[in-house]
């Protein structure tokens, strides 16, 4: 197995313009140096650790931009992203132990596309958008196109993660990320509830409302059908329980030994109801009808 | 109390090798670094069940870098087995499970050993595949093992097969005593496959000498069933085969069965050694640990009890199907031991209990801490709080009401003589605030009890051996995995010396220098080494009196030794150092050096005249209930324990909170689950759930007094008792507060939840 440590951008799209399928990027590790043990070895890897200018957290204008070598331990420790992005620290909070959030780094778990990845719901509902380096130039794209199955993104063999540009949610909007798995934060989740409220100014009825789904369906998604039956309507208990069960019947989720697909939709439902209660709760100060 | 009659005994010393071991010394097995070691791996079988048809090396032995390839071909025709001879170290003919080992490599690196056991060709013919007991003993189902007859003592219209033991047991006249009784309860339990999951991995090292002869390595809890395996598998002497025992990061009885716990990877390794005439180290990753070696099985259990209104007991009938996986290992003697259980440790007076012990194609049973007892205590303990709950009787009150008492007799107890188990209920009742603690919404108490085995099993012997300076070598046959070797032992030496702790050394098992050891099983380390090591230490000090009577111009029966001086009693003044005594020794006997032994048969006899006082236990919990997600989170959990006199209570407390723990992670998510070709789905640590810190409580832990057991000062075993009752004390206490009982592990979120909304409908 060859092993590559590029400088530049440039250096690194040209291994992967030579090697292709072959070449296995590599940043924090904790991905794919487990899959060397255990599955297949790749022809050869590129460790991008060394490339300058992708390691930073940054402000621009309304919106942070996130370099994809940034570990997880330095999102949850930033002061702007517990500001500014509550939500993505929160799923940042929850993932994994404090070793591997020192090593693993937010590109990983994109770049995985794993349905379960932690970060994906919260990004999917903040609205992010990768920026992506091709031998050609860069392309910008956003997070709902951005994935295509498991493991799959579009950048394919060839194209390199270069920044992720997370806007700032609405004023008076409240996010949470919520986790269902046996071992809470020490295991990969069962399911993953990432839910944004936007309540109007008179905190009466929701403008807008994003739920976004890990670990049900092939990549993580956003459960629009719930968000439209939630946009424009004043929130009671009844349209959550609603809500709720459309989120459940817009996953699809698959049976394995965490939990079945039956169960897994059960906890969509609850854990939607739960998301949506907690926000409207935390934006308005007021109970859900 | 202790403190009053012992210097040492009762006090929690810091334990030998402690800093070691959390500073990450390299004192492993896998630290072992022998000179022009070569690597060796083990190609496993990817099916459950085949007829191997034929197996092709050439690619791999003419792979660069490879020393041997082994397979059946090249080991003589020899099997093993723990109580039935049924399998080869090798696969020949046939595969049995998936993780049987087929063929091995060793190889000049890792990577070449991985290479070598893909370019081994073999041709599998698969066949049905069984992976649930019951349906294994049905006429319908393949037979698994052509040549192992049915075990001779089954009942008559038994009408079973693939059964590789069966136990009976028997007392009174339970269908009289049913049809009699005034309420009768009757359910079906249910446990799972669980790994006991240490995080040192095995290891085997092996190396032929000069002479021929073999020493190997092994982080094995039974060094001497070791040997005595090689010894056989490779047709040479006893005496040609050295095992060492390595330090143990961890066992559980995972590492207890002499090499049927790691599927024969001792003899294997001894194999490639011998054919690469290099030393061999093979080292499993989790993985490969987790799909090939011995399990704690799983088993139905079919359970019946009628009592009286007034809560009285009156019988109990059952049937156990115990797992023993692809081949016999422990399962005859777990399995037996689970059947017993299923009697209960209540005055019981009419039983009658089936007990099928069965070949599946799966991991082999192995005698996994208390082996058989914690599946038995979950059907036992969760069905007393059904039987209380039909005749509306506190669970509590209920239990007392059934306590035997002295001169008893229960399942597997002839005659009972000291019983800590009402003890153990009142002290476990009110440490968790039973009828008293307000419940939130959701939550809800529960209580279990255990009892384990007090003695039974093979005697060993201890070497005390006094150095010229006044320290001690100790040779015991236990190895130390946390356990009495680095605590019991050096105390009861010291105290019985006169000497530090410090200055007591107790060496690791060398099977050409140790005593005899049936291994570090069945919370034997103190009864067994604890009592020999006691009469060892007794014996130098004898020897050590009569050297010392001459000097001291008086009789030995006058002497006493402490801070390491010899002492006429009654006149300090007149004294001499161990030192100078032990020196002396060198022109008279050479040197001092104690001998003692356990004698399991005159124990046996102090049983059967006086009685037995078996360790008894109470958990009880408070647990909150997410009905939302099924979630499980446990509040609040006390654990109440009897294990006679308390050599070293942080040690005691250390095992109590440990088997807990371990109970604790099957009762609530540890599962080894399967694919219906029998393949292991989860067998990394990724996705076998076990408990982290943030599921436990704080395990609260009580030790009551008075019940002396069989053991040196009245000692009793304490390392697998605190595994019995914790999953049948967290059942009931789901089952409290949620009025849902559930009868099959694990009270997984996904199985609650599931059965809360079962209940609704």
């Amino acid at each position: 197995m060859d092993y590559f440590k590029p400088e530049s951008v440039s250096e690194a799209l040209s291994l992967l313009a030579k090697y292709g399928n072959e070449a296995k990027i590599i940043a924090g590790g904790t991905d794919v140096m487990v899959d060397i043990k255990y599955k297949e070895e790749p022809g050869c890897l590129v460790n991008i650790k060394r490339i300058p200018g992708m390691s930073a957290i940054e402000e621009s204008g309304g919106s942070l931009r996130i370099g994809p070598l940034v570990t997880i331990r330095e999102i949850e420790t930033s002061k702007l992203v517990r500001e500014r992005l509550p939500l993505l620290w929160e799923a940042c909070h929850q993932f994994a132990s404090l070793q591997i959030r020192n090593t693993a780094t937010i590109g990983g778990n994109i770049c995985r596309a794993s349905p379960s990845g932690e970060t994906l719901a919260p990004l999917l509902v903040l609205g992010a958008k990768a920026k992506l380096a091709f031998s050609d130039g860069e392309k910008t794209e956003p997070f709902n196109s951005l994935f295509q199955g498991p493991g799959k993104t579009s950048l394919g063999s060839k194209g390199l993660l270069a920044a992720i540009e997370i806007p700032y949610p609405p004023k008076g909007s409240s996010g949470v990320y919520l986790k269902h798995a046996v071992r809470g934060p020490m295991d990969i989740a069962v399911v993953g509830i990432a839910v944004l409220v936007v309540p109007d100014s008179a905190a009466k009825t929701l403008q807008e409302a994003r739920i976004g789904l890990g670990a049900v369906a092939p990549t993580p998604i956003r459960a629009i059908k719930a968000e439209a039956m939630l946009r424009g309507k004043p929130l009671d208990s009844k349209l959550v329980e609603q809500a709720a069960q459309m989120a459940a019947a817009e996953s699809s989720p698959i049976t394995d030994q965490r939990g079945s697909a039956e169960y897994r939709r059960w906890i969509v439902e609850a854990l939607t109801r739960r998301g949506l209660e907690q926000t409207w709760k935390a934006a308005t100060g007021k109970e859900v009808a | 109390m202790a403190k009053a009659e012992h210097s040492v005994l009762g006090t929690s010393i810091a334990r030998q090798g402690g800093v070691e071991r959390v500073t990450g010394a390299g004192i492993y097995g896998i630290d072992l670094d022998l000179p022009n070691a070569v690597r060796g791996g083990i190609l496993r079988s990817q099916h459950a069940h085949a007829k191997i048809v034929s197996i092709d090396t050439s690619q791999a032995k003419a792979l660069p870098g490879v020393y041997a390839v082994v397979t059946a071909a090249d080991a003589p025709d020899v099997k093993y087995g723990r109580t039935t001879i049924d399998r080869y170290m090798l696969a020949k003919n046939k595969v049995r499970y998936m993780g049987d080992p087929v063929a091995a490599v060793a190889a000049e690196s890792q990577a070449v050993v991985k290479q070598a056991l893909k370019k081994i060709k073999v041709v599998y013919e698969p066949l049905p595949v069984v992976l649930d007991p019951e349906e294994t003993m049905k006429a319908s189902a393949p037979t698994l093992h052509e040549e192992v007859p049915l075990p001779a003592n089954l009942p008559k219209d038994a009408n079973v097969k693939n059964v590789c033991s069966y136990t009976g047991v028997h007392a009174g006249d339970p269908e009289k005593a049913m049809a009699e009784a005034d309420v009768v309860v009757e359910e079906v339990y249910e446990t799972k496959m669980i790994h006991p999951q240490y995080l040192e991995p095995r290891i085997a090292a092996a190396r032929q000498e000069p002479d021929g002869r073999i020493t190997l390595w092994a982080n094995a809890q039974a060094p001497f069933g070791v040997r005595t395996d090689v010894a056989r598998l490779l047709k040479v002497p006893l005496n040609k085969v050295r095992v060492l025992s390595t330090e143990l990061g961890g066992g559980f009885g995972g590492k207890a069965s002499g090499i049927t716990s790691g599927a024969a990877i001792e003899p294997i390794c001894a194999l490639l050694a011998v054919k690469a005439r290099r030393p061999v180290m093979i080292v499993l990753d989790k993985a490969e640990e987790t799909i090939s070696t011995t399990i704690r099985s799983g088993a139905k259990m079919y359970i019946k009890t009628g009592v009286k209104k007034d809560g009285t007991i009156v019988a109990r009938t059952g049937k156990v199907v115990y797992d023993a996986g692809a081949y016999s290992g422990f399962g005859a003697m777990a399995g037996a031991r689970c059947t017993q259980m299923l009697g209960g440790w209540y005055l019981t007076p009419n039983v009658h209990i089936d007990g099928y012990v069965v070949y599946t194609n799966k991991q082999v049973c192995g005698p996994v801490r208390g082996p058989g007892g914690p599946q038995a205590a979950f059907a036992v303990e969760s069905h007393m709080d059904s039987i209380a709950a039909k005749l509306g009787i506190d669970p509590v009150e209920f239990r007392l009401k059934n306590v035997p008492k002295s001169g008893d007799r229960i399942v597997g107890v002839p005659k009972l003589r000291d019983i800590s188990l009402g003890e153990t209920v009142r002290i476990a009742a009110e440490k968790i605030g039973w009828g008293k603690t307000k419940l939130g919404k959701n939550q809800g108490i529960g209580i279990a009890t255990g009892s384990w085995i007090e003695s039974s099993g093979p005697g060993g012997g201890a070497m005390v051996k006094v150095n010229e300076d006044g320290s001690a070598t100790v040779h015991i046959g236990k190895i130390d995995m946390g356990t009495a070797p680095r605590f019991g032992i050096p105390m009861i030496v010291a105290e019985e010396l006169g000497i530090p702790v410090n200055d007591v050394m107790v060496v690791n098992v060398d099977t050409d220098a140790s005593p005899w050891d049936a291994g570090t099983v069945g919370s034997r380390s103190i009864i067994v080494s604890g009592t020999a090591t006691r009469l060892a230490a007794i014996d130098a000090r004898n020897q050590i009196f009569k050297l010392a009577a001459s000097q001291l111009e008086a009789s030995p029966d006058d002497l006493e030794i402490k801070d390491k001086q010899i002492r006429v009693k009654g006149t300090p003044a007149k004294s001499v150092p161990l030192a100078t005594v032990a020196t002396a020794a060198h022109n008279v006997i050479g040197e001092v050096v104690g001998h003692g032994y356990c004698d399991s048969k005159l124990m046996a006899a102090e049983e059967k005249a006086h009685g037995n006082s078996p360790p008894f236990t109470a958990h009880a919990c408070i647990v909150e209930v997410d009905p939302d997600t099924g979630n499980v989170k446990i509040l609040k959990y006390v654990a109440v324990h009897d294990v006679g006199f308390v050599i070293h209570p942080v040690a005691v407390e250390g095992q109590v909170e440990g088997a807990a723990a371990m109970s604790i992670g099957q009762a609530l998510c540890e599962q080894v689950v399967f694919d219906t070709n029998g393949r292991t789905m989860n067998p990394s640590f990724v996705d076998y759930l076990m408990p982290t810190i943030n599921m436990m409580p704080r395990i609260e832990t009580t030790l009551v007094h008075g019940y002396p057991g069989a053991g040196p000062y009245g000692a009793k075993g304490a390392g697998e008792i605190g595994c019995v009752p914790p999953m049948a004390a967290i059942a009931n206490a789901i089952c409290n507060a949620t009025g849902v009982r559930i009868r099959t592990l694990p009270l997984s979120p996904e199985n609650v939840l599931r059965a809360l909304r079962a209940a609704k409908r």
